[in-house]
């Protein structure tokens, strides 16, 4: 996803702060409450039945975002299937497209968003996926299935979804917040100066200006596209940053009182992340009712891959609502397993109805972003905008 | 004639250890530096294809672009600009103080260049979020300021804050090779300018700045070039609001949508070739001077 890019940045950041936790004796690594280790017995519900075990691999490489998949189940798979799992990460679409290009990657299966899964499909980049070897796919919120990236699902399957809005700290808006005046109205945001940062993004940001004007984020106008110019111009002497990478940690910290935010980093500033920081419980999280956007990344199985049968195991395994249920507590980005929602505990579940999820009010005002040779231009828009 | 055999056998050998010495080194450097930089080149020839993908078809049409339109022009100029006030700043800063290390007793000058040096201990990123705690809104200064009944600042994300974070990393550039322009300078030369009637200024100016100019241009050059392609410290400190060279080159080939390889490649080489320019400048000062 454009989204999620963790900047090399971010990541040093994350490692010291990893360090000093460490020092500070609390490293309990997330998500280990559910017994981690491979030998134990497996989570009900992940059967390894139906599986032909003589045409499993010894290896999978999977491709994933970092901190994308909980570690322990990885071991819970390795112990059921007696697959190991290898777990290489990207920190952006184009370089893992980039990777899978130049052919004889030696990866098995990607997490691409999307948009990226039509440039894989149009690239010839993915292999085709056998529903009836993925029995799981009847979990998946059919409003999530069948995108126009791949219309019919014949090469990808949903993994994480993500919504973006505007994330604000309560003690300093306490009527709430539902339009994007409140990042956009100059006459608003001069109160906070300083103190509200929009997202590093070339998509994101205009996107944003082009809902609060009306228009879809996809509006490729030039007239219309003028306007947003100016009007992210105008924002831009009393931003505080363009930020895509510790929004999270600025929100906690009250550095910024409020933000274009997506719902996963909202979600972290309010919770924590363990082991970096401490969560503040006055953050909210909305789609203002102009309107935001809606992403996914998805699990695709690389076409030169010649683990294909064991790459639907693993697929088909990460479909388990049990699993993905794990997995979203793990990651704090939303499952698009809706059988698997029951089982989130109880706070991540108060945390989705308060409006960390969209409900099927909020999902009207969503829009995916569409990638195209019209969609070019925002590159153009953003070097202007950043070269004010 | 069996000399002469002898001789060329010799010289044969040589050569052949010569060679055998030569070969990892030339090898890494035609791998891991021609090699790369001959793609970089190639690319920056290239048409980008509708996803980012490279289309093998020849266009000038990058290196028009970087010459023509405005955006890239300006993020040149910016870029030039902020190295050129990083350059000096260093120099204004660095100059007095490897001046006054130079004048310590010996053993006070060892100590004061290592803590020039400790800083090298931290990896540089890990400093320059070290200074968003400095200059945050709720951060130190501000805490300080605001204990004190002072209003706050807004210090962080300014582009005073790229200056600073620059400046910062870049001054131990500058101090050391002016330092050891200054270690070698005889200082006794100052006081016969003293003698001949020069006041201290005039001495400065005519006897010890000339004199050390081989270390001022070294340094320059030291600081010059890596602010050039910074991004880094624009992003952390600048609050990734303006673009410079090295914001763009980097957007261009791993955030826009679709990327652009070939742009991206066409600007880093006009750099490379801009700073390969400046270089061949400075040792052509360099070498007049020591003749």
């Amino acid at each position: 996803m454009i989204l999620k890019q963790r900047s090399l940045a971010g990541l040093v950041l994350a490692l010291c702060m990893a360090l000093l936790a460490a020092c500070g004796g609390g490293t309990a690594s997330p998500g280990n409450e559910y017994g981690g280790g491979g030998a134990t017995t497996p989570a009900g519900g992940t059967s390894a039945e139906g599986v032909d075990r003589n045409r499993l691999s010894r290896e999978l490489y999977f491709y994933n975002w970092s901190d994308y998949i909980d570690p322990d189940l990885l071991a819970q798979f390795e112990a059921l299937y007696g697959v190991r799992v290898i777990v290489d990460t990207y920190d952006s679409n184009e370089d893992m497209i980039a990777k899978l290009r130049a052919g004889n990657s030696g990866y098995d299966v990607v997490a691409p968003s999307d948009y990226a899964v039509a440039i894989m499909a149009a690239e010839k980049l993915a292999a085709p996926l056998d529903a009836t070897l993925a029995p799981n796919l009847v979990h998946l919120d059919p409003d999530l299935l069948d995108q126009p990236f791949d219309p019919g699902n014949t090469i990808s399957v949903p993994y994480f979804y993500g919504i973006t809005g505007i994330a604000y700290n309560a003690r300093s808006f306490p009527e709430g917040i539902d339009s994007w005046a409140a990042l956009f109205d100059t006459s608003v945001i001069a109160a906070y100066r300083g103190k509200f940062s929009m997202l590093d993004d070339e998509r994101e940001t205009p996107g944003a200006a082009l809902r609060y004007l009306g228009h879809s984020l996809n509006e490729t106008d030039p007239a219309v596209l003028q306007q947003v110019e100016a009007l992210l111009i105008a924002q831009k002497p009393y931003l505080a940053a363009y930020n895509s990478a510790d929004v999270n940690r600025k929100l906690a910290s009250e550095e910024y009182v409020i933000a274009h935010a997506w719902s996963g980093s909202a979600l972290q500033a309010r919770s924590g992340l363990e082991g970096e920081f401490s969560g503040n419980p006055d953050i909210r999280f909305v789609i203002p009712r102009e309107g935001g956007m809606i992403w996914m990344d998805n699990l695709v199985i690389v076409a030169d891959s010649p683990n294909s049968y064991t790459a639907h195991v693993f697929i088909n395994f990460l479909l388990d609502p049990e699993v993905a249920a794990r997995n979203a507590e793990w990651t704090g980005f939303l499952t698009p397993n809706q059988d698997a929602l029951p089982l989130l505990s109880e706070e991540l579940q108060a945390l989705y109805a308060e409006g960390f999820a969209p409900d099927d009010e909020v999902r009207q005002r969503l829009e995916w972003a569409i990638r195209n040779e019209q969609t070019a231009v925002f590159t153009d828009l953003w070097t202007v905008v950043k070269g004010r | 004639m069996a000399l002469n055999t002898l001789e060329r056998e010799r010289q044969r050998r040589e050569r052949r250890t010569l060679a055998a010495l030569l070969a990892p080194g030339l090898l890494w450097l035609t791998l891991f530096l021609a090699l790369p930089l001959m793609i970089i080149l190639a690319y920056s020839f290239m048409t980008n294809g509708p996803r980012g993908n490279i289309v093998w078809q020849f266009t000038l049409g990058n290196y028009i672009d970087l010459f023509t339109r405005s955006i890239y022009v300006n993020a040149y100029l910016r870029s030039i600009w902020i190295s050129i006030l990083t350059t000096l700043i260093c120099l204004l800063l660095g100059y007095p103080l490897a001046l006054f290390i130079v004048r310590q007793p010996p053993r006070w000058r060892t100590a004061l260049l290592f803590l020039v040096l400790i800083p090298f201990w931290t990896n540089f990123l890990v400093r320059i979020y070290a200074w968003q705690i400095l200059l945050a809104n709720n951060g130190l200064i501000n805490g300080a300021l605001s204990s004190l009944g002072l209003p706050p600042l807004t210090l962080l994300n300014t582009e005073g804050a790229t200056l600073l974070g620059l400046v910062y990393g870049e001054l131990p550039f500058m101090v050391l090779p002016i330092y050891a322009a200054l270690d070698r300078f005889d200082f006794t030369l100052m006081e016969a300018a003293a003698d001949l009637g020069a006041s201290k200024r005039r001495a400065f100016w005519r006897v010890m700045l000339p004199m050390t100019m081989p270390g001022v241009a070294a340094g320059s050059v030291l600081v010059f070039i890596p602010t050039i392609g910074q991004f880094v410290v624009s992003e952390l400190l600048g609050g990734a609001k303006v673009d410079y060279l090295g914001n763009l080159i980097q957007r261009l080939f791993l955030r826009s949508n679709p990327p652009n390889w070939p742009l991206g490649s066409a600007m880093a080489m006009a750099m490379m070739l801009a700073l390969l320019v400046l270089i061949l400048v400075y040792f052509r000062a360099t070498t007049e001077e020591n003749r």
